[in-house]
């Protein structure tokens, strides 16, 4: 199925609007109510791109499973309610410029590119996906378990109770 | 499909050491926890011999994902040594911080499996989760004594800026990939070399690999999160963070703009020139105004980073491998004044009340003759003073500068080093010249016991600094040999 260019416009909107207004926003449940819109609109680019599987399992994962976790966290710390200062402030007004003209540039440079990975059309096939998978790139495939891992110990090593010494 | 395994053997042996490590903590009574760091460098050994024996071996596998070759080999050698330092210097500390548990070894091993990917990779994805592994465990040690706030504030600095270089350097690898559909990093090198590309993109995807890099290596104008991330982290933890990201990212960056970017090099090699002068400047600069001693390595790690980008631009420029080969080299000497340095500050503060400034070494070579001593001479080597591992490094570096046609660039290299030798001096000065404050005094009076790790590591590091310095020719060999025989490019 092929998708016009203004779907591609509004979905991107669906993306940056709710991306904006997650940093924007002072109280921390807007802004992860704002970014559970932000992933729902990555998973509409990957339907625009023919990549159902990514965009259901972005559903699952992000929208589902780790957008509960996050609302969960802030609910279960004690910054579950009001304006939480932000730091970093002063440099706000120079990063402003700087990411424009970032955008500028990129805006300029890829909105016209050629991609030659785009050339020819990839079958996206789940069963293509799972080949591409577990077999050319199994090993590091294998190796994000342990960066999994890591993760986990960190989880407890930050959020373990224990005495202080 | 034997072949497969025996190129990751090391990598496993690292991981089931960390997992044993991770089971067997929790039953473990906190005095029993002494010794688990020798089950890490215990590990760390076979490992070691395991690369050794698979040394003459010549191969990619796991469908090209990682090669191994000697470039592979000398680096892995490289940062199991890291590793064992690392972990030879921890044990006390963490005891006398009450936070001795097998987490930390595990993290190390894991990051170190980490590292090892990155080096020996020779795709993009695989790469890409290498360093991701790496970076997750560095930001777990920088923030280990989470009860302390300058360890969490450095965790979480580290965190932010890191996760946004890797997304930097994500966007320039997709660019990559983009523009040559492949990710490998052959191929890549061949698409770009012999295909007519669409060049806008390919200067943008340099700009953002090398920025991303820069954060990774900590290169100005992406150094600030440095001093701060080395200031608060755990002082062995510290030791590990400011060497083997720094030699595992170099690895990469080799690979990078040689084999995939080699034909590039009127592209990226006058951004570099601009990234390493400006590095020097703020590091050799910013290390004199420091009174803390572990920002002041913190910067004079910054102005390191300068020296090597500076020999990345000879390898770059010149036909020949004596670029490539200096940067391994001033890796190999780097990793052990910089371990060893940080290891006596560790040893201070395990031996007495120490704040890590500047001032509080006044008088040491009385109080401490040993570490003062071992202090001294890594304080000449990382000054450049021979007969040091850190003079001879310099010197094959400016050399291989000088030889790719960019003598001025070498005369503003040797200025700088020269600038730096104040700091580094000075710090000897105190040591051996200056009356220690009455308060100082006592409160460096020696108290608790010594620990036989923490010796261990220092001698092996201080040695390694002598004889680099003195018998250079083995690991100059082995890092020609290395640069010679990479694999892909």
């Amino acid at each position: 199925m092929q998708f016009s260019t203004p779907v591609f416009y509004i979905v991107a909107a669906l993306v940056i609007i709710p991306a904006v207004l997650m940093v924007m926003f002072r109280n921390l449940i807007y802004s992860a109510i704002a970014m559970i819109a932000c992933f729902i609109g990555v998973a509409a680019v990957f339907v625009t791109l023919n990549a159902e599987l990514l965009a259901a399992s972005q559903l699952l994962i992000y929208v589902g499973a780790i957008s509960i976790l996050i609302l969960f966290a802030i609910m279960l710390t004690r910054s579950r309610s009001g304006a939480v200062n932000l730091f970093f402030h002063r440099q706000a007004w120079m990063a402003l410029p700087a990411a424009a003209a970032l955008a500028v540039v990129l805006g300029a440079v890829l909105g016209t590119a050629r991609f030659s990975a785009g050339d020819t059309p990839k079958n996206p096939a789940t069963g293509n996906l799972a080949s591409l998978l577990f077999n050319q790139y199994a090993f590091p495939f294998e190796l994000a378990s342990l960066v999994l891992l890591a993760a986990i110990i960190g989880t407890v090593l930050l959020a373990k109770k224990e005495s202080r010494p | 499909m034997q072949h497969d395994v025996v190129a990751i053997v090391p990598e496993l042996m690292l991981i089931a050491a960390a997992l044993v490590l991770l089971l067997i903590d929790p039953f473990l009574p906190p005095e029993g926890r002494r010794g688990l760091s020798w089950l890490g460098i215990m590990a760390c050994l076979p490992a070691a011999a395991s690369v050794w024996l698979a040394r003459s071996e010549q191969f990619s596998t796991f469908s090209h994902g990682i090669a191994l070759d000697r470039f592979a080999v000398f680096f892995k050698l490289l940062l199991l040594a890291v590793a064992v330092l690392a972990m030879l210097l921890s044990e006390k500390h963490l005891a006398k911080n009450g936070r001795l548990l097998g987490d930390y070894y595990a993290l190390i091993l894991l990051a170190t499996v980490g590292m090892m990917v990155m080096a020996s990779a020779i795709d993009l994805a695989t790469f890409f989760v290498g360093l991701e592994l790496m970076a997750l465990c560095s930001y777990l040690l920088a923030g280990f004594f989470r009860y302390r706030e300058r360890s969490i504030e450095a965790s979480l600095k580290y965190f932010l800026t890191g996760s946004f270089a890797s997304a930097i350097l994500l966007f320039g690898m997709a660019l990559l990939y983009g523009i040559t559909g492949s990710t490998n990093y052959q191929e890549i090198g061949v698409a770009i070399s012999t295909t007519s590309l669409d060049s806008h993109v390919l200067v943008i995807a340099i700009v953002l690999l090398l920025g991303g890099f820069a954060f990774k290596v900590a290169a100005a104008p992406f150094h600030g999160w440095a001093p701060d991330v080395y200031q608060g982290a755990p002082t062995p933890a510290a030791a590990f963070l400011s060497v083997g990201p720094k030699i595992a990212a170099f690895a990469a960056i080799i690979k990078f703009f040689t084999i995939m970017l080699g034909s590039e090099q009127a592209r990226w090699v006058p951004l570099m020139i601009a990234v390493a002068i400006a590095t020097m400047l703020i590091g050799a600069t910013m290390a004199l105004l420091q009174r803390d001693l572990k920002r002041m390595l913190a910067f004079s790690s910054i102005a390191h980073v300068g020296y090597l980008l500076l020999a990345l631009i000879a390898a770059g420029q010149s036909h020949s491998n004596l670029g490539s080969s200096a940067v391994l080299f001033y890796l190999a000497a780097y990793a052990a004044m910089n371990m060893g340095a940080f290891g006596v500050l560790v040893f201070l503060a395990n031996s007495a009340s120490f704040g890590d400034s500047l001032d509080e070494m006044a008088g040491l070579a009385r109080r401490f003759p040993g570490a003062a001593g071992v202090m001294a001479v890594l304080m000449f080597s990382l000054a450049g003073i021979p007969p040091t591992a850190g003079f001879l490094a310099k010197f094959y570096l400016f050399a291989s500068v000088v030889d790719a046609g960019y003598a001025w660039l070498a005369v503003i290299g040797v200025l700088f080093s020269v600038v730096s030798a104040f700091y580094y001096l000075r710090v000897i000065v105190y040591m051996y010249m200056r009356e220690p404050s009455a308060e100082a005094a006592a409160a460096m009076e020696p108290a608790g016991g010594r620990s036989w790790d923490l010796s261990l590591g220092l001698g092996l590091a201080t040695a390694a600094v002598v004889i680099l310095g003195v018998l250079p020719g083995p690991i100059l060999n082995a890092a020609q040999d290395a640069v010679a025989k990479i694999l892909g490019s």
